[in-house]
C-alpha cells in the first residue's frame, strides 16, 4: 500500500486550456479519497494522471513515495477497480479470481495462496468451485472485486464505478466497495459526479471546479463548513439555500423577514450591503412544531408555500422568493454549472414528516439562525465559515478511520468477521440521501 | 406512464418512429414492436433486437447519463468512418432514468463464439485471422485517438473480409475520443484486450469441452496481439532516416503500405539536423481503404477491404491474360483500363459471383462468396498439383467443406442456425488435432 502526493500538477492540452490547474492533494496510506465535482471539473483527469493514462504537464506525481511521473501504467501497479467486471460463465469462481495472474504466467502455489487470501476477505470460500451463475448478485461483484485484489495493487482506483448500473445494484455495490476499503486498508481514489456518493464514501472529498482544488474536507465538514458558494451548493440534497440579504448591523433582511446574526457572524459580514445568506434545508421547521426552548435562538417568518412532497418519514415544502435581477441571474449560473435542475430562487425546506402545512396557504416557518452561512455574492466565499470547527471535524474523521484500520489490521487473520456480508447480500443504501436527488423542483 | 422527452432518430423511418420509446425496453411487446430473437451472449444491459421498414436494429437500455454519452461516441466513430456500430437515435425517459440506443445491426455480423463452436476443434489459423483483426482494429480506433475501455471478444463483432475477417466496436460504453492518445492510454487499452480475448477464449474453450492443456496456448495467442498491434504501429509510426541517395526506399515503404491496405495521405523528407545529412521520412496514413478506393475507381464497386485486395488481384491477372493472348504492337492499344474493368466484371466476376453465391446457397455477401471461391481453387489447386478449375471449387463450397484452416471455412459462421446439422456432442469433443 502507498501514499499518494500530488503537488501543484497541471495539465494542460492542446488549446493550452488547463483541464487541472496547480492540484496539490496528499492522500495518505489506506485513506479512502473521494474526488468530486461536475462534469469538466478535471476529476477523471487527475484519476487518469494518477494511473498513468494521461502524460502530466507539470508538477510532480509520488506514489510511495517515488516520483511516477514518467512510468508507464503497469509500472506504478495500481489497480483500476471495475474497468471490466464481466465474469465469464464456465469458469469457476476461483479461476475467474485467478484470471489476472495466469496470464503473468504465476505458478500455482503462490495463486492458490492470493486466491484463498482474497476469497477470505472476500467471503467467498465456500463459492469457489461454483460457477458465477450460481451466485447472488452481490457474490458476482464481490468476485470481480477479487479479481483486482489478487493483483495487489498499492491502490484501488476507481472512474464512476457505479454509473453504469442501475439504481438498486448502485446501492449494492457501494456498501460492498465501503466494506472491501476497510476492511483490506488499501489506499483508494475514487472519482464520481454524484455527491450522495462522495459523501457516503470517502474518508475525505476532494471537490473541484474547472480543474481547480476547491476543498479537501471530511464529508462533515464539507456539509457543515463549505469554503464558498460553490462547494454549499454542491454538497448536500436537497441543497442548500441561498436567499439574498441585505446587512443592517448585526441583522439581516431577506425575503422571508429580519434574521439576526450571533456576533461572530455579525462582524463577518460588517461593512457590507449585500449577502447571500445560505440556510440548508433542514435548519428550517414548521414553527408551530419547534421546542419552545429552541424558538429563541432562531427568527421565524410567514410565506406561503407553493408544493409540499411528503415522503412518509420527512417532508419538504418549496417556497418561492423574489430576488434581484443580479442575484437570480447568478443563481441560475450556479445551478446550471452544478448540473442541478433546481430552480434557485424557490427555497426547498424540510418540515416535519406530521406537520399540517399545505399547498397554497400561508404559513409560519422557524429558521435556526446558527447554522446560517453568509456569501460573498461577487467572489462566493464563505463570509462565516469557522474554519476551526470545520479543522475539528475533519480530525474526528481521520481518527475514526485511524481506529477502524488499527481495529480491522487486529481482526485480520483470526475470525475475519463472521457475518460481515449479509448472506443474500443485501447492501442497503446507508444515508436514504439518494432517494432525494428525484425530488420535483 | 413515463413521459417522454426527448427522441433522437437519425433515420427517417415511420416503423422506428412508432414503437414504444416511452416504455421500459423489457415492457416492449410483440403488438408494439416486431421483436427479433437474436443469440447475443451476456451484456450488462438489456438489449433487443426489432425490425422497423426492414431493417434490423439492436436497442439498448441504459443510464441516461451512460446512454447519451456512448451515442455522441458513437457518432464521432462514424464521423471518423471507424468501423463501429452506425448509431441511429436515442431515447431519453427522465422518469425512468433510462436511455434507449438504437444501432443498426450489422449485416452478416457474428459474435467469435458462433464462429468457434462451428468449427472444427483447435484451429489455431483461424484464431490468427480473428485476433488479427482485434490488432487492426484497436490500431485503427487508437490512430484516431479512441480509447475503447473495454474491448474484449464479447463486445466484438465480425464480418467476414476477402481472407481476412473485420472486426467492429459495439460496445462503446467506456470509450473517450481524444484529439490524441498518450503511450499510457495505448498500453492500458491494450493490456485490457489482451486479457479480456484471453478470457474469452478460455471460457469458450472450457464450454466447448477442451482439454486445459489448451489454455496456456490460448493465453500466448493473446499476448500475441499486443505484439501485433506494436508491430503495425510502429511501421505505421516510424519516421526512418534515408540518406538522398537511397530515396528509392521511400517508394518500397509506400508500397508495403499500400499492401497493408493503408493509402498515403502525404509524405514528407526533411532533413535530420544535427550535422546529420540523411532525411526523415514522415508518412502520414490516411485510411485502410487503400484497395477498396482503387477498385471503386475502376468498377464502381463498392467492397471491403480485403475483397478488394483479392478481386484488384484476379483484375491484374486478367489484364494480364488480355495482353498475353493479344499479339504485337497493338497489345495494349485501344484498351483502356476501364475497359478491361468493364470486360472483367461482365466476363468474370458477374458470372463467378453468380455461380458461388448459388453454390453456398445464397448466403452471405455474393462478393464474399467469390473470394471465397478463388481461395477455395487455389488451395485445391496446390493440393492437386494443377488447375482444378471452378467446378471442383463450387462443388466443395456447396457441400461446405472448404479446407479447414482455408477463410472459407468461416463461412459456417454466416449460415443461418436452422441450416445448420445439429452438432452432436461427439463432434464438439473432437480431440485436437494438435497446432499446426
Amino acid at each position: 500500500m502507498a501514499s499518494i502526493e500530488m503537488r501543484n500538477i497541471i495539465k494542460k492540452y492542446g488549446d493550452g486550456f488547463p483541464d487541472v490547474n496547480y492540484v496539490s492533494l496528499d492522500i495518505a496510506d489506506g485513506e479512502f479519497m473521494i474526488l468530486v465535482g461536475p462534469s469538466g471539473c478535471g476529476k477523471s483527469t487527475l484519476l487518469r494522471m494518477i494511473v498513468g493514462l494521461e502524460d502530466i504537464t507539470s508538477g510532480d506525481m509520488v506514489i510511495g513515495g517515488k516520483r511516477v511521473n514518467d512510468k508507464a501504467p503497469r509500472d506504478r501497479n495500481l489497480s483500476m477497480v471495475f474497468q471490466n467486471y464481466a465474469l465469464y460463465p464456465h469458469l469457476s469462481v476461483y479461476e475467474n479470481i485467478a484470471f489476472p495472474l495466469r496470464l503473468h504466467k504465476m505458478d500455482d502455489a503462490e495463486v492458490k495462496r492470493r486466491v484463498h487470501e482474497a476469497a477470505d476477505v472476500l467471503e467467498l470460500h465456500e463459492h469457489l468451485e461454483r460457477k458465477p451463475a450460481n451466485l447472488s448478485g452481490g457474490q458476482r461483484q464481490r468476485v470481480a472485486m477479487g479479481r483486482a485484489i489478487v493483483r495487489q495493487a498499492e491502490a484501488f482506483l476507481f472512474d464512476e464505478p457505479l454509473s453504469n448500473l442501475d439504481a438498486k445494484l448502485r446501492g449494492q455495490m457501494r456498501t460492498e466497495i465501503s466494506r472491501l476499503q476497510r476492511r483490506l486498508g488499501i489506499t483508494t481514489v475514487y472519482v464520481t459526479h454524484d455527491q450522495t456518493e462522495a459523501m457516503t464514501l470517502g474518508d475525505r472529498v476532494a471537490v473541484l471546479r474547472k480543474g481547480l482544488l476547491q476543498q479537501v474536507a471530511s464529508p462533515r465538514e464539507l456539509y457543515e463548513q463549505p469554503v464558498n458558494l460553490f462547494v454549499a451548493g454542491f454538497i448536500g440534497s436537497p441543497p442548500m439555500n441561498f436567499l439574498p440579504a441585505t446587512v443592517q448591523g448585526d441583522r439581516l433582511d431577506t425575503p422571508f423577514g429580519p434574521v439576526t446574526l450571533d456576533e461572530r457572524k455579525a462582524r463577518a459580514v460588517q461593512g457590507r450591503e449585500l449577502v447571500l445568506m445560505g440556510v440548508r434545508p433542514e435548519y428550517f421547521e414548521d414553527a408551530s412544531l419547534v421546542d419552545p426552548a429552541k424558538r429563541d435562538v432562531g427568527s421565524t417568518f410567514r410565506a406561503t408555500v407553493d408544493v409540499t412532497e411528503w415522503l412518509g418519514d420527512s417532508q419538504y415544502a418549496y417556497i418561492p422568493f423574489d430576488a434581484p435581477e443580479a442575484v437570480a441571474n447568478q443563481l441560475r449560473d450556479l445551478s446550471r454549472e452544478l448540473d442541478s435542475d433546481q430552480l434557485r430562487t424557490q427555497a426547498i425546506v424540510s418540515i416535519d414528516s406530521t406537520s399540517r402545512i399545505r399547498e397554497g396557504r400561508e404559513a409560519e416557518f422557524w429558521i435556526d439562525t446558527r447554522k446560517v452561512h453568509c456569501f460573498d455574492p461577487a467572489t462566493g466565499d464563505n463570509l462565516t465559515l469557522d474554519a476551526e470547527a470545520g479543522a475539528q471535524l475533519t480530525r474526528e474523521a481521520v481518527e475514526d478511520r485511524e481506529a477502524d484500520l488499527a481495529e480491522h489490521a487486529k481482526g485480520a487473520g483470526s475470525s475475519q468477521g463472521a457475518g460481515a456480508y449479509p448472506a443474500a447480500s443485501g447492501g442497503t443504501d446507508r444515508t436514504g440521501a439518494a432517494g432525494a436527488s428525484s425530488r420535483r423542483t | 406512464m413515463p413521459a417522454l422527452t426527448d427522441l433522437r432518430l437519425r433515420v427517417p423511418s415511420p416503423e422506428l418512429l412508432g414503437l414504444p420509446w416511452d416504455k421500459r425496453l423489457e415492457e416492449w411487446s410483440a403488438d408494439a414492436a416486431t421483436l427479433v430473437d437474436l443469440q447475443v451472449g451476456p451484456s450488462r444491459h438489456e438489449v433487443r433486437f426489432v425490425r422497423a421498414d426492414g431493417v434490423l436494429w439492436a436497442v439498448k437500455q441504459l443510464p441516461q447519463r451512460v446512454g447519451a454519452k456512448e451515442y455522441a461516441v458513437l457518432r464521432e466513430l462514424e464521423s471518423m468512418d471507424l468501423p463501429a456500430v452506425r448509431p441511429a437515435g436515442l431515447a431519453l425517459q427522465p422518469d425512468t432514468g433510462n436511455a434507449l440506443l438504437v444501432t443498426r445491426y450489422l449485416t452478416s455480423s457474428w459474435q467469435y463464439r458462433r464462429l468457434f463452436m462451428r468449427l472444427p476443434p483447435d484451429r489455431p489459423r483461424q484464431r490468427a485471422r480473428l485476433l488479427d483483426a482485434m490488432a487492426t482494429l484497436l490500431v485503427e480506433l487508437h490512430r484516431h485517438g479512441v480509447y475503447w475501455g473495454d474491448c474484449s471478444l464479447a463486445n466484438t463483432l465480425f464480418t467476414r473480409d476477402g481472407q481476412r475477417l473485420q472486426a467492429w466496436l459495439v460496445d462503446a460504453e467506456t470509450s473517450e475520443v481524444h484529439p490524441r492518445l498518450s503511450d499510457g492510454q495505448r498500453q492500458h487499452d491494450l493490456e485490457i484486450l489482451v486479457e479480456n480475448v484471453a478470457g474469452g477464449a478460455i471460457d469458450l474453450a472450457m464450454m466447448l469441452g477442451r482439454p486445459p492443456e489448451i489454455v496456456p496456448r490460448l493465453i500466448e495467442e493473446a499476448a500475441g496481439v499486443a505484439q501485433r498491434y506494436a508491430e503495425l504501429w510502429d511501421y505505421l509510426h516510424e519516421r526512418p532516416l534515408f540518406s538522398f541517395a537511397d530515396r528509392w526506399e521511400v517508394e518500397g515503404r509506400i508500397r508495403r503500405l499500400n499492401e497493408m491496405g493503408f493509402a498515403v495521405d502525404e509524405i514528407s523528407l526533411e532533413p535530420a539536423g544535427d550535422g546529420d545529412e540523411r532525411l526523415r521520412l514522415t508518412v502520414s496514413v490516411a485510411g485502410r481503404k487503400y484497395h477498396s478506393t482503387t477498385l471503386r475507381e475502376l468498377t464502381g464497386l463498392d467492397v471491403g477491404e480485403g475483397q478488394a485486395q483479392i478481386l484488384l488481384a484476379h483484375l491484374r491477372a486478367y489484364e494480364a491474360e488480355l495482353q498475353a493472348r493479344s499479339t504485337g504492337p497493338q497489345r495494349t492499344t485501344g484498351r483502356g483500363v476501364s475497359d478491361v474493368a468493364e470486360r472483367w466484371l461482365v466476363e468474370r466476376l458477374r458470372p463467378g459471383m453468380l455461380a458461388a453465391h448459388a453454390a453456398v446457397g445464397g448466403v452471405g455477401d455474393p462478393v464474399q462468396a467469390y473470394c471465397d471461391l478463388l481461395e477455395v481453387r487455389w488451395l485445391l489447386s496446390e493440393q492437386a498439383g494443377r488447375d482444378v478449375g471452378d467446378d471442383a471449387a463450387l462443388a466443395v463450397l456447396a457441400d461446405r467443406s472448404p479446407p479447414a484452416d482455408s477463410a472459407a471455412m468461416a463461412g459456417v459462421a454466416e449460415v443461418p442456425t436452422a441450416q445448420l446439422p445439429r452438432p452432436s456432442p461427439e463432434r464438439l469433443r473432437e480431440p485436437s488435432s494438435g497446432p499446426e
